[in-house]
């Protein structure tokens, strides 16, 4: 019974101890328990977090997911956009050339006015 | 799970043999704090201050006044607020010291439920005595908890138990 009482009383004393060690520990938003957390908020990784910023987190990541979606796929067809960009600069060059052929002929006729002036 | 239903249908049991064969010995009003442990999700054990809480409690003891039954209700105050109760078999070694076990929990806004080991210590000679009561709980089960992880707490109570089997008899023998 005396050691009994003796183990007792020292359990009691380390006991004792535990809330002068736990003086300045955790901070404001840091949680354990669910209720440690506002109405609307879970604890995540020890911190409160709102459900709703999850849920956007989950989203973001989806979204970042489809833009890597979008860009393989951009990759995937840049031959596809370069071949259609060399059809248009040829449409383009010869498109210029006509405009150059009018422009000639514009000259051409505007010089008989000049001298018959 | 089955294990602390298990646990939870003895102590009721106990309670229920205990409270036929004794009557109301004391009752206690205190506040208590002290360090919080647990798994905050990172993986690792995270230490902080336990909420402080007051509480109130009944002590049933035997006849032989060895052994008994207190109940305990609690109300955790700060930084976050909770509603619980204890139901601790408790053995007196002597007028001045006793250990006790038992089961504890919250139930409002969140359920934990685990188990409480400690010991009483009681200073005074009058029918009002303090007391100082290290405790150390494991949390185990609740919706409370955001892991599966044990919750901890050790905490430290400080209070005054009152011994109402005396002013009862006081009472009966003035009315006598």
């Amino acid at each position: 019974m005396r050691y009994a009482r003796a183990a007792l009383v020292a359990v009691a004393v380390g006991l004792s101890l535990l809330p002068l060690l736990s003086v300045g520990c955790g901070t404001g938003n840091s949680c354990l328990r669910l209720s440690d957390c506002a109405n609307g908020m879970t604890c995540q990784a020890g911190t409160c977090a709102s459900t709703a910023a999850s849920a956007d987190a989950d989203t973001t990541e989806g979204s970042v997911g489809n833009a890597a979606d979008a860009n393989a796929q951009a990759q995937d067809s840049t031959p596809v956009d370069a071949a259609t960009t060399k059809d248009a600069g040829e449409t383009d060059a010869e498109s210029a050339k006509e405009n150059d052929a009018d422009t000639e002929t514009e000259a051409d006729s505007a010089a008989p006015e000049a001298d018959a002036g | 799970m089955k294990r602390s239903v298990a646990l939870a249908a003895a102590l009721v049991s106990l309670a229920t043999s205990t409270a036929a064969s004794a009557q109301v010995m004391g009752a206690d009003i205190g506040a208590a704090s002290g360090m919080e442990a647990g798994d905050d999700g990172t993986g690792t054990t995270a230490f902080r201050r336990a909420r402080t809480r007051l509480r109130a409690s009944v002590l049933w003891q035997t006849e032989e006044g060895n052994s008994g039954m207190s109940a305990i209700a609690f109300v955790e105050i700060e930084p976050h607020t909770s509603f619980g109760n204890e139901i601790r078999y408790t053995y007196a070694f002597s007028r001045r010291m006793e250990a006790f076990g038992g089961a504890t929990g919250t139930w409002v806004p969140h359920i934990l439920i685990g188990g409480v080991a400690g010991a009483t210590f009681l200073f005074g000679k009058s029918d009002m005595r303090l007391f100082v009561e290290p405790s150390i709980s494991a949390l185990p089960f609740g919706t409370d908890l955001p892991t599966s992880g044990v919750l901890m707490w050790g905490l430290l109570s400080l209070g005054v138990r009152g011994d109402i089997s005396s002013l009862v008899a006081e009472k009966n023998g003035e009315e006598k």
